[in-house]
This record gives structure tokens, C-alpha cells and sequence, in this order.
């Protein structure tokens, strides 16, 4: 009884852990839940069947690499990266098995062999996989959260497992209920591990969102200001015009041009730096930018986009994190310089954003990625944010170039926007 | 010779980037003649005639037959999309439509003469492109097409085909071979397209479309050149 409780919830585990690193590897999967549910639980129901039914070798190397093959195919359609992928889980597995192998040579109590010998094997499959997404983190420069704690919880298992045998305190049965206890503790840890990162996503964009509405009610209050400035303009045109002609038949020039300069100061409103028609872009660039022409000494800023631009959610969404942290940046050196700059041409939306940035920044180039350890004492929140951006980057199909010439930052990015 | 054009209600405007230009140009030893007008009417009985520019800086805010309009009569009407379009404006915030005229900048006044230094710099690099010709042999025949007035390249068995706003070309050759020798503006979509950018009106993940409508396939190979492209040229 015991024997098959552990091969159902070892075997669920694997599959939930080749499954958890297709994710991390290729992204979410472009079909909805119900059919990923299906191939799923069909991958873990046949081949389980087909294993206890059969205890056959090769039917269960087939069932298995069938069953991952589907599984890989929801991910990616391309045939080269499917057989990598499969080949590599597949080979992960295997180095465990022989890893288990290894460190078991000298236990004999032939019954227990089998099952506890698989739930080392999946705490070891846990290990790799999480050494592989480490390795993947590292090698795109991801400012991802992660955890060291994470990697403790199956190397501890293993070990205590591995302890126990060679010990030889705990006999066979008992060893394979706490093995099942430790697969159940490792597995829960895993998904409130995953809640949490999510809570903390949540939260980092809620916090975005209520800076979003704080600036649409600038926004708002700005434009309220200018309308009624044109509005009382206007109604006094009249007025103007005839003190205008009044001073032009005296020919009193210099008198017209300083009359002239009044009336323009009185319509300008300086506050409001980019017009370009869409409140919601407006709003969030008005009310950061504000803030950046208070405390630096040099700002520029052109935008021309259509005003009705789609989308502007995600593109403040970009814009927020990037003029946050390039203010940020800039507020550390002696030049205290920002330009920023977004063109939107023949469908695709272009974000270029430069800023001067001091040595406390530090940039580390792996590869041909720039990575960036911020100075921003709320590591995670920024990490998040980087995130962000490269989760629309990504969602637009789109690209983004870091670039650090003498001591300017510069990034762009390209976004296919209709 | 390069012919600019000026059109906005304001005279002082005009005649402070007619002057900027002009003293501009002899500083950069180019021939340029620069013409004034005030309305869009003006203007477009010009264009009626047979004239034609090189480069405009149009105002979008004029007061009957707007600069919108205006333009749209250049692209459609008159087929021109040679014609390099600045749209100069008193807002920072423009309709959509604006930008199926494919302009090459928008200045707010008021206008700097560092802006419209650059902007007369960038009209003349792109229209430098337009000289360029393409040499085909035929058998025993030479002739040559302006690369301007190529929309693409298509290969088409063992032919080439080069789509051109009058018609179809086709010669034995391949790809590959000319590939080389086109300019920066030629751009690899496909296995059996190489498209002129210039003339692509929008772009998307999977597809371009052209000005002539034609919408051509981005093959998933070459999605990540194109974008390696435009992070370069945008």
C-alpha cells in the first residue's frame, strides 16, 4: 500500500517539476488551462497505469519520453528545441537515478529498494532543476527574486533520507512514510514559494497603480487649470486685440511686445511637459518628469505619438519603471542629466531613455547582457520592476538594448504597437 | 538642387526657416531653393502644376485646407512618397492619420534653429538614397532601376522578381548574389524576400505591409533581423 502511495506522489512530482521548468524555460504556454490540464494529468495517469500494470523497461522508457514529448510540444513548437528539451529532462533524470545509485551501495533491505530509492532520486531531480533555472537566471541577467532557501529544503530531505539508511535507525516501512512526509513538505514549500513571488508581484503593481491614479488626479487638476486659462483667454480676446491696436496705432512696439509676452506666460502652463493627447500617458509622465525637473539640472523630453495610442497601460507601465529608475540613477552624479524620448512610426513604439550615471551603480557584463546591481535599497521591488518591463517587452514581441558610453546610461526599446 | 518648401499662415515663421535653411545650406556647400506659402491652397495649385519638393515643413494648423490634408493630396493623390514631410505644430498632441502620412519628424513651435539644422540634415541623408540605381542584366540588355522606386526583391524559382511602383521585373539570378551590393534600407524578411523599407508602411511581429497594400510574411527566422534592424534605424 505504502509502495504505491509513494510511486503516485513521486511520479506526480516529477512531472510537476519537468512542467515547472518547461515554464521557466520557455515561458507560459500559448494554450489555455483546460487543455494543458488534460495533457498533463494524461501524461501522469497513463504512464503511472502503464508502470504498474506492466513493470516493463522499455514500455516505461516510451510511455515516458512520449509523454514528455506532448508535454514539451505545448511549450514550443519547434521540433529541434522539443527534442533538446525532452532529451535534457530526460537526461536530468537519469543523472539523479545514477547519483542515487551511487550513495546507495551499501543499503540491502531488498522490498524498500525500489520506492525509497525513487523519492531520492526526486529529491535529487528537485536539485538540478533548481541548479538549472539558477544557471538560466544567471545567464539572462534576470533580476529575478530568488530565494537560496529555496535549493536547502530538497538537499536537506535528501540528506536526511540518505542518513537514515545508512544508519539504519528507521527500518523500511517507517523510512518510506517519512520519505512520503518529506516529498508532501517539499512539494507544499514549492507552491508557497510560487504564492508568495506572486503576492509580491501583486503588491509591487498595486503600488504602481495607486502612483497611476495619483497622477491622473494631477493631470486632471492640470488640465482643469489650462482649459479654464484658454477659457478666460478667449473671452477676453476681444479685449486684448483692441489694447493690441490701440498700441499699434501709437506705434508703441516696445509697449505690444511686452503686452504680447504677458499673454503667452498666462497661457503657458510649464507644468505641463508632455501633451500628447492621451490622459493616460500624460498623467504619468507629467507627474514624474515633475518631480525630475525639480531635483535635476537637465531634462529633455520629445514625444510624439498618435493621441490615441492603444495599450497605454503597459506602456506606462515601462515608462514608470524606466524614468523611476533612470531619476534615480541621475540623482547620484554631479550632471544630474535625463533626456527622454518615444516616437511611434509605421506600427512600432519606440522608448529611448538616457540618463548619467556615477560609479555606485555598478555594471557587470555577462555575455552580452548588462547586468545591473542597483544602489535601490528595496532590491526586490526593483527586481520586480526590471521584471515587469520585460514581461511587456516580451508580450509586444518586442526588444531592449542596454548601452554604457563614458558615463551615460542609455536604453532602448522597440515594442510592436499597433 | 534640392527643393524645400515652407507652408504656414505665419510670415514670420516662414521667413525665419527660409533664412535658418538658406544660411544653413551654404554652410553645408548644398544648392537649395526654398519656396513660401501661406495657405494650403497655395500650395497645393503648385503641386498641381507639376512642381514637386523635395522636402516640406508644413504646418498641421492651417486655417482652411489643413496640413493634414494637404499631406494626404502629396501621398495619395499625387502618389508622391519620395517628398520629405516636417509637420510643424503649436501642440505636442496628433491624430492618428497623421502618421499614415509617414512624416519624418514633428517640430513644436517654437522651433529652434538646431531643429530644423537637423531635421534639413536627415531629409538630405534620405534623399541622398534615392540616386542609387540597381543594375540588371538581361541576356545582352543592361538597365538600371532606382533603387527608390523598388519595393522588394522576390525569388521565384530560379528568377528574380523586383516589384517597382510601375510593374514587375524578372531576371535569372539569386538572392544571395545581390544581397551584398543592396543598400542599408534593404531588409532579408524571408527566404524569398528582400523588401525596401521605405516603402513599408507598417510593421508587425509576422508581417509587413506595404504602401501599396501588399502585405508580405515575416518568416521566423529573420523576426529577430528585423527587429535588430529597426532597434538601429528607429
Amino acid at each position: 500500500m505504502i509502495d504505491l502511495l509513494l510511486y503516485i506522489v513521486t511520479n506526480l512530482f516529477r512531472i510537476f517539476l519537468s512542467d515547472r521548468f518547461l515554464f521557466f524555460f520557455c515561458g507560459a504556454p500559448p494554450i489555455d488551462k483546460k487543455r494543458k490540464a488534460i495533457v498533463f494529468w494524461g501524461y501522469f495517469f497513463s504512464n503511472s497505469i502503464l508502470y504498474l500494470v506492466f513493470h516493463v523497461a522499455w514500455i516505461n522508457l516510451l510511455s515516458n519520453l512520449v509523454g514528455m514529448v506532448l508535454l514539451v510540444s505545448l511549450y514550443t513548437k519547434s521540433k529541434k528545441t522539443n527534442l533538446f528539451l525532452t532529451s535534457f529532462i530526460y537526461c536530468l533524470g537519469v543523472m539523479s537515478e545514477l547519483f542515487c545509485v551511487l550513495i546507495n551501495t551499501t543499503y540491502q533491505d531488498g522490498i524498500m529498494v525500489n520506492q525509497i530509492y525513487t523519492v531520492e532520486t526526486i529529491f535529487m531531480f528537485f536539485i538540478c532543476e533548481q541548479i538549472a533555472e539558477r544557471i538560466l537566471t544567471f545567464r539572462r541577467g534576470d533580476d529575478s527574486v530568488y530565494s537560496p532557501v529555496l535549493l536547502l529544503v530538497p538537499v536537506s530531505s535528501l540528506g536526511l533520507v540518505v542518513w537514515l539508511i545508512y544508519s539504519e535507525s528507521l527500518r523500511g516501512k517507517n523510512i518510506a512514510i517519512l520519505s512520503l512526509c518529506l516529498l508532501c513538505i517539499n512539494f507544499f514549500m514549492l507552491y508557497l514559494y510560487n504564492i508568495t513571488i506572486n503576492a509580491l508581484t501583486q503588491k509591487y503593481e498595486h503600488a504602481l497603480l495607486e502612483q497611476l491614479c495619483g497622477s491622473y488626479r494631477d493631470q486632471l487638476q492640470l488640465s482643469g487649470e489650462s482649459e479654464q486659462k484658454v477659457r478666460i483667454f478667449r473671452h477676453d480676446m476681444k479685449h486684448h486685440l483692441n489694447e493690441l491696436r490701440f498700441m499699434l496705432q501709437r506705434k508703441k512696439y516696445t509697449e505690444m511686445e511686452r503686452y504680447m509676452e504677458r499673454m503667452e506666460s498666462f497661457l503657458e502652463n510649464s507644468e505641463e511637459i508632455v501633451k500628447s493627447g492621451n490622459l493616460e500617458i500624460d498623467s504619468l509622465t507629467n507627474y514624474l518628469l515633475k518631480q525630475a525637473k525639480e531635483k535635476l539640472k537637465h531634462v529633455e523630453v520629445n514625444v510624439q505619438i498618435p493621441e490615441d495610442i492603444k495599450h497605454s497601460f503597459d506602456i506606462n507601465m515601462v515608462l514608470g519603471n524606466l524614468l523611476e529608475n533612470a531619476i534615480e540613477a541621475a540623482l547620484q552624479t554631479e550632471e544630474k542629466f535625463l533626456a527622454f524620448d518615444m516616437k511611434w512610426r509605421k506600427g512600432i513604439l519606440k522608448i529611448e531613455m538616457s540618463n548619467s550615471f556615477s560609479q555606485s551603480l555598478i555594471a557587470k557584463t555577462v555575455g552580452e547582457d548588462v547586468r545591473l546591481l542597483s544602489t535601490k535599497s528595496n532590491a526586490i521591488y526593483h527586481g520586480i520592476g526590471l521584471q515587469s518591463v520585460k514581461r511587456i517587452v516580451d508580450k509586444y514581441h518586442g526588444d531592449m538594448t542596454f548601452d554604457t558610453e563614458g558615463n551615460r546610461f542609455q536604453i532602448k526599446i522597440i515594442l510592436y504597437m499597433e | 538642387m534640392y527643393d524645400i518648401g515652407i507652408c504656414d499662415d505665419g510670415q514670420e515663421i516662414c521667413r525665419f526657416i527660409k533664412e535658418t535653411i538658406e544660411s544653413y545650406a551654404a554652410i553645408c556647400k548644398q544648392f537649395v531653393h526654398v519656396d513660401v506659402w501661406h495657405t494650403g491652397e497655395d500650395l497645393k495649385d503648385y503641386l498641381e502644376d507639376g512642381n514637386s519638393l523635395d522636402l516640406l515643413y508644413l504646418d498641421i494648423e492651417l486655417f482652411q485646407l489643413n496640413g493634414m490634408d494637404v499631406a494626404r493630396y502629396i501621398r495619395n493623390q499625387l502618389d508622391d512618397r519620395r517628398m520629405q514631410i516636417v509637420y510643424i505644430s503649436g501642440k505636442q498632441s496628433y491624430a492618428q492619420q497623421l502618421f499614415k502620412t509617414q512624416p519624418m519628424d514633428f517640430l513644436v513651435k517654437p522651433i529652434s534653429k538646431e531643429q530644423i539644422e537637423e531635421s534639413f540634415d536627415l531629409a538630405l541623408r534620405l534623399l541622398e538614397e534615392k540616386e542609387n540605381r540597381f543594375r540588371l542584366e538581361r541576356g545582352k540588355d543592361i538597365c538600371y532601376i532606382r533603387y527608390s522606386d523598388v519595393l522588394y526583391f522576390c525569388s521565384y524559382g530560379r528568377k528574380i522578381q523586383i516589384k517597382t511602383r510601375e510593374g514587375t521585373e524578372e531576371y535569372y539570378g539569386k538572392l544571395k548574389e545581390i544581397q551584398e551590393e543592396l543598400p542599408e534600407e534593404f531588409l532579408r524578411i524571408h527566404t524569398s524576400f528582400i523588401v525596401n523599407t521605405r516603402w513599408i508602411a507598417h510593421y508587425n511581429y509576422e508581417q509587413v505591409v506595404m504602401e501599396n497594400g501588399e502585405i508580405l510574411n515575416v518568416s521566423q527566422k529573420y523576426r529577430s533581423e528585423v527587429r535588430k534592424f529597426l532597434m538601429r534605424s528607429l
